[in-house]
C-alpha cells in the first residue's frame, strides 16, 4: 500500500518537473534552436542577460521597491498589530479594525487600481520609487498586519505580564518586549512579502513607464508578450535568473514555509 | 513623573491602531472615491468629471464584451478554485500515508513560488503551434497537432490547467499541516477497531480537518479573482474576447485608456462580485482571532 502511495506521488513529482525541466532545456538552446533537448546546448543565453541585456538592473530596481514597501507596512503595521492582538480595545473598535484589514487584504487589487494611480498621479508619484512603494501597500500592508497579528497572538502573554509588574508601560513594553519577540514574525512576514510582489505586474507596469526603473517582472512580460518571441533561449534564461532569489528565500525558510504560510488559519 | 510620561499613560490603547489604520483608510478613501467618480464619465488628464449618473453602469450591464469578461472570471474562479481543492486534498491525503513525503514536499512546492512570467514561458513554449513540446510528442506518436492557446473553446481551460499546476501546492501544503495536527491516539483507538486507512482518510482525518479546509478554500476562492498577470501574460484575453476578464477590462479600458469615470463603474461591480467570498472569510477570521 505504502509503495503504491509513492509510486502515484511520483507520476505527479513528473507533472511538476517536467515543465519546469523543459524550462531549464529552453534556456540551454542556441539561438535559432528549438529541439527538446538541446542538441548543441549553450549558457551563452545567461552570459547575454547579464552582460549586454543588464536585467540585473531590473532586479535591483524590484528589490528596492519591495524592501521600500515592506519597511512603510511594517512600521504601520507593529503597533496596529499590537493592539488588534494585545491591548483592551473597544469591541467595536477591533471588530472595525480587523474588518478593515481583511477587506484590504482580500480585495482584488484590480478593484483599486484606478483610484490608486489617479491618486499617485495627482501627487506626481508616478514613475518613482515613492509612488511604486506606496501603491504596493495595497498588498503589503493589510499582509503584513495579519502576518504579525496571528504571530502576537500565538506568543505567550506571560512574558508581558511580567513586564507590566514591573512598570513597564504599553510603548515600553511595544518597544523591549515585542518588538524583539516578533522578530520571527517580522522575517516570515517579509519573505512571504518578497515572494507575493516578486511576481507583481499591474501596478508596477502601471505607475512606472520610464525604462531605468522598470521591475524584473515588467521587463519579462514585455518579452513574452511580443507577437514574435525570436529568442527563447535568452528569455528563458532570464526568467530563470529572475526565479533565483525566490528559490534562495524559500530555502532559506525551508522547514517553516508551511507554518508561515498557514499563519492565521487556525483549524 | 515628566510631562511626556504622563501624556503616554493617558493615551488610550486605540492609540496604537492610528498607524495602520491611516494606512488603510486611504484604500477606504479609494473605495468611496470609486463609487463616486461610477456616477461620472471622467477621462484623466482630458477632460474634468462630469455627472452622468447611472450611465456608466447601464452601459457595462450591456456591454457584450464587459458581461463576458464578468462570467469569464466567474467561470475560473469557480472552476479553477475547486479543482484546486479536491486536487491538493487527495494529494496532501497521498503526502500523510507516504513514509518519504520529506522527499516529495521541497519539490513539488516549487511551482508556488514561481512568477507567473516564468510559468508563461513554459506554458506558451509547451503549447507552441510549431515547435511546441506536447506537439512534439502529439505528432511523435501520430496524432494532429493542437493549438489550445489560439482556440476560443480551449484557451480559458489552458489557462484554468496553468493555475492548477502552479495552485495545487498551496492547498497541499495547508491541508497536509491540518492533518498532522489530528491526534494520533484518535487513529490509533480507530485502528484497533479495524478500520483502514482509505476508511480512516474518510471517516476521521478529514472530518477533523474540515475548518482548515474550509479556510484553505475560502483563500483560494478569493486569490482566484487575481489572474491578471497570468491571462494578461499568456493570452491577453484573446483569442477574441474568449479569456477576457474584469482585471484586464479594468486595466486595458480604464488606465490604458485613462478612462477613470469607466473604470471606477467596473471597480464597483468587481468589489461587489468579491465581497461574496470576502464576508465568509472575514467572519472566520473574526472568529479566530477574538480573545
Amino acid at each position: 500500500m505504502a509503495s503504491l502511495i509513492n509510486v502515484f506521488l511520483i507520476v505527479v513529482l513528473l507533472t511538476v518537473l517536467v515543465p519546469l525541466g523543459v524550462l531549464v532545456m529552453i534556456s540551454l538552446l542556441p539561438p535559432g534552436e528549438w529541439s527538446i533537448p538541446p542538441k548543441s546546448p549553450t549558457l551563452d543565453n545567461f552570459v547575454y542577460v547579464f552582460k549586454e541585456f543588464r536585467f540585473y538592473r531590473n532586479m535591483l530596481n524590484t528589490f528596492l521597491f519591495i524592501g521600500l514597501a515592506i519597511l512603510i507596512s511594517l512600521v504601520l503595521a507593529l503597533p496596529t498589530a499590537y493592539a488588534i492582538a494585545r491591548l483592551q480595545i473597544k469591541y467595536y473598535v477591533w471588530v472595525f479594525t480587523v474588518v478593515l484589514v481583511i477587506l484590504v487584504k482580500s480585495l482584488p487589487p484590480g478593484s483599486l487600481l484606478v483610484p490608486v494611480y489617479e491618486l499617485l498621479w495627482k501627487l506626481r508619484l508616478t514613475n518613482t520609487v515613492l509612488g511604486v512603494a506606496l501603491s504596493y501597500q495595497v498588498y503589503t500592508l493589510p499582509f503584513v498586519i495579519w502576518i504579525l497579528t496571528s504571530f502576537l497572538l500565538d506568543l505567550p502573554r506571560e512574558v508581558e505580564t511580567a513586564a507590566r509588574i514591573d512598570g513597564a508601560g504599553r510603548f515600553a513594553r511595544l518597544r523591549h518586549i515585542i518588538f524583539p519577540l516578533s522578530i520571527p514574525g517580522i522575517i516570515s512576514a517579509v519573505i512571504l512579502g518578497f515572494l507575493n510582489l516578486w511576481n507583481e505586474y499591474m501596478y508596477s507596469s502601471v505607475i512606472v513607464s520610464s525604462r531605468n526603473l522598470q521591475t524584473a517582472a515588467v521587463v519579462l512580460g514585455q518579452l513574452v508578450t511580443s507577437e514574435y518571441v525570436y529568442d527563447w533561449g535568452i528569455l528563458a534564461s532570464a526568467n530563470i535568473i529572475s526565479v533565483l532569489p525566490a528559490i534562495f528565500f524559500v530555502s532559506f525558510v525551508q522547514k517553516n514555509i508551511s507554518k508561515a504560510i498557514t499563519g492565521g488559519i487556525k483549524g | 513623573m515628566s510631562f511626556l510620561t504622563k501624556i503616554r499613560r493617558k493615551t488610550p490603547n486605540e492609540f496604537f491602531l492610528i498607524p495602520g489604520l491611516i494606512g488603510l483608510g486611504i484604500f477606504v478613501f479609494a473605495i468611496c472615491y470609486s463609487i463616486y467618480m461610477s456616477f461620472y464619465r471622467y477621462k484623466l488628464g482630458f477632460m474634468q468629471p462630469n455627472y452622468v449618473g447611472l450611465t456608466n453602469y447601464s452601459m457595462l450591464l450591456h456591454d457584450p464584451v464587459f458581461t463576458t469578461a464578468v462570467k469569464n472570471t466567474l467561470f475560473f474562479v469557480a472552476i479553477a478554485s475547486t479543482s484546486e481543492l479536491l486536487y491538493g486534498i487527495f494529494l496532501a491525503v497521498l503526502l500523510y500515508w507516504s513514509n518519504k513525503r520529506y522527499l516529495f514536499i521541497p519539490f513539488l512546492i516549487v511551482p508556488m513560488i514561481l512568477p507567473a512570467v516564468n510559468l508563461v514561458v513554459i506554458w506558451r513554449f509547451l503549447f507552441h503551434p510549431d515547435y511546441g513540446f506536447v506537439n512534439q510528442i502529439l505528432t511523435s506518436i501520430g496524432l494532429s497537432a493542437i493549438n489550445p492557446l489560439n482556440n476560443p473553446k480551449w484557451a480559458m481551460p489552458t489557462i484554468i490547467l496553468m493555475d492548477i499546476w502552479q495552485m495545487t501546492p498551496f492547498v497541499m501544503i495547508i491541508v497536509l499541516a491540518g492533518l498532522s495536527t489530528v491526534p494520533p491516539e484518535v487513529l490509533t483507538a480507530a485502528r484497533i477497531d479495524g478500520a483502514r486507512k482509505f476508511q480512516l482518510t474518510l471517516k476521521i482525518l478529514l472530518p477533523m480537518t474540515k475548518n482548515v479546509i474550509l479556510a484553505v478554500f475560502l483563500l483560494r476562492l478569493i486569490d482566484a479573482f487575481r489572474i491578471f498577470a497570468k491571462v494578461y501574460l499568456l493570452t491577453r484575453g484573446g483569442p477574441g474576447v474568449a479569456t477576457e476578464t474584469i482585471e484586464l477590462q479594468i486595466y486595458n479600458r480604464a488606465l490604458r485608456g485613462l478612462e477613470i469615470g469607466l473604470g471606477s463603474t467596473m471597480s464597483v461591480i468587481f468589489i461587489l462580485i468579491s465581497l461574496v467570498v470576502i464576508i465568509p472569510y472575514t467572519i472566520m477570521v473574526l472568529k479566530n482571532w477574538r480573545r
